[in-house]
């Protein structure tokens, strides 16, 4: 996975660190935001979309984790450590709520719990495009 | 009439064969990351395993044995046991990416974890390969698989725009921001992925099996030159599928889900179960054909009895290997290895494998002891020649760019 990342030596490494695992959160959340489509459109079963959730929960929480664990390499990296780990917080909690209201066949719950995604994609879209 | 069903029902399974969990795998990443550009790799491979496919069923025609057979007569055995070892470990790696496949497809359905299913499945491949008819074995997954062609229904559905689309296919070009040694290790990847070893070892032994005579050359030609580019068109579909929907949301295919949302996008819940229905066929009719090639190619060289249409009885140990290699499988399929990096290494991995398959079988067929009268015309050998090249270049290159890269990172 993009996100993957080991230590950060430098602020500029840390930087790209940051921006290659908000472009992998990124991924789950664009793929969480067709799964919504899907369900918003009745177009596909609720096992299929269980699964697409599961799946872009367990890329996000993976992403999370292995960002929170990079040493930021100075007190001028905290503040993006901080920040981008909010947000990646958040898009786990997100997909996390989709992927609960999917298994319990609760379509509005989930359709709720989506319309957090374009404000997520809107923030990992910045620190996407973070300068190298 | 008889013979005109025949040849139309190998087109259909040819077609329908063609496509496994590679091609679902690189078509769909290869996809998301270039859009059209890596169309290219796909064509090349349609065109060297259509040369070598022939080839191949037209050596175990005219000598009624298998390649395998000839490998280690015409080669001798220390280089047929290096051929032996490397088949064998990319055919392994592919069962087993092919059997998760299956199992992820069920879960697709049923949302039960794929590693519940993977035993079962292991046991209904080794159940079908047991009880199930050659025939009826081959036909069914085969024209299954033809269920694949739900992607191009909803590429059409999308209304693309076909000037852009031709447009990217024809001038591909590595996207800002990806390096070229990724984009060549993607090419590999499509390419190892549309001609895997092992469909050429099924092929002509099936042909051995199914006591193919001269009068059937026309069915080896039918099969091969009409059933698999349209298997390639279906495998295309994918990719441009892909391109359409997952390309423009940026998003990074690592799981099988993701190569069936646009399907579901475009045709709703009747084409979503469609392309299930594909998924499994594919999946699970290259599970055995990958389990049987094991079997072929490990009992031609020790030159054990062997053959579906042999009972166990006649031969134990060749239905001894399938069992094994079968439980194995599924054994390395049950740990927490991602099936889908399993299967991306096994195309890969099957790129640097080709050349050990495809130079003896283009030895073999310029023999006119094994050929008689049908040996490789000049054009087939110039172009088998050329297509040589281009597997060797992808072999050598493989590793190195695998390396580089990071597998495509």
């Amino acid at each position: 996975m993009a996100g993957c990342a080991g230590s950060a030596r430098t602020a500029t490494d840390y930087r790209l660190k940051a921006r290659n695992s908000a472009k992998a959160a990124l991924s789950a959340v664009e793929t969480s935001t067709l799964a919504a489509r899907l369900v918003r459109e009745r177009r596909a079963f609720s096992t299929y979309v269980s699964v697409v959730l599961d799946s872009a929960e367990r890329d996000v929480t993976a992403v999370e984790s292995t960002f929170s664990s990079i040493q930021p390499p100075g007190k001028s990296s905290d503040q993006l450590r901080s920040a981008l780990g909010n947000v990646l917080n958040d898009a786990a909690d997100t997909i996390s709520s989709m992927r609960i209201a999917s298994r319990r066949d609760a379509r509005h719950d989930l359709l709720a719990a989506a319309d957090k995604l374009p404000k997520l994609q809107s923030d990992l879209q910045h620190y996407s495009d973070l300068p190298a | 009439m008889k013979k005109l069903l025949e040849v139309f029902l190998g087109v259909l399974t040819a077609i329908g064969g063609f496509v496994d969990i590679g091609e679902l795998v690189a078509n769909t990443e290869a996809g998301a990351r270039y859009g059209l550009a890596l169309i290219w790799p796909v064509l090349l491979g349609l065109v060297v395993v259509l040369l070598y496919a022939e080839m191949a069923g037209r050596i175990a025609t005219l000598s009624e044995r298998p390649v395998f057979d000839l490998v280690r007569e015409r080669l001798g055995e220390r280089a047929a046991l290096i051929n032996l070892i490397g088949s064998v470990a990319v055919n392994f790696l592919t069962m087993t990416a092919e059997i998760a496949g299956v199992a992820l497809s069920i879960q697709l359905a049923t949302d039960v974890s794929y590693f519940l299913w993977i035993p079962l499945v292991a046991f209904g491949v080794w159940m079908i390969i047991w009880k199930v008819k050659f025939s009826i074995l081959e036909n069914v997954f085969g024209i299954l698989g033809l269920t694949l062609f739900a992607f191009a229904v909803a590429v059409w559905q999308m209304h693309p725009d076909w000037h852009s689309l031709f447009s990217q296919a024809t001038h591909p070009t590595v996207p800002h921001g990806e390096g070229h040694p990724t984009y060549l290790y993607w090419a590999i990847a499509v390419f190892g992925g549309t001609i895997m070893p092992y469909e050429l070892f099924f092929f002509s032994s099936g042909a051995v099996e199914e006591r193919w005579t001269r009068k059937d050359l026309f069915i080896n030609r039918a099969n091969v030159y009409l059933g698999f580019p349209l298997g390639a068109a279906a495998a295309i579909s994918i990719m441009t599928a892909a391109a359409l929907v997952l390309k423009p949301a940026n998003i990074q295919v690592n799981h099988l889900d993701q190569a069936a949302l646009p399907v579901g996008l475009a045709l709703g819940k009747v084409g979503l179960a469609v392309v299930l229905v594909g998924f499994f066929a594919a999946t699970f009719g290259a599970s055995l054909e990958t389990a049987l090639s094991n079997g072929y190619v490990i009992s031609q060289f020790f030159g054990w009895s062997w053959g579906k249409l042999v009972s166990p009885r006649e031969a134990p140990l060749f239905h001894a290997v399938m069992l094994v290699t079968i439980i194995l499988a599924a054994g390395l399929g049950l740990s927490t290895i991602d099936p889908i990096k399993i299967t991306e290494y096994s195309i890969v991995f099957s790129a640097v494998a080709l050349p050990l398959t495809y130079v003896p079988v283009l030895i073999i067929a310029n023999d006119p002891n094994y050929m008689g009268d049908k040996t490789n015309s000049r054009m087939t050998n110039a172009l088998g020649m050329i297509s040589l090249v281009v597997v060797v270049v992808a072999a050598t290159a493989a590793i190195p760019l695998m390396i580089a890269t990071k597998a495509g990172a």
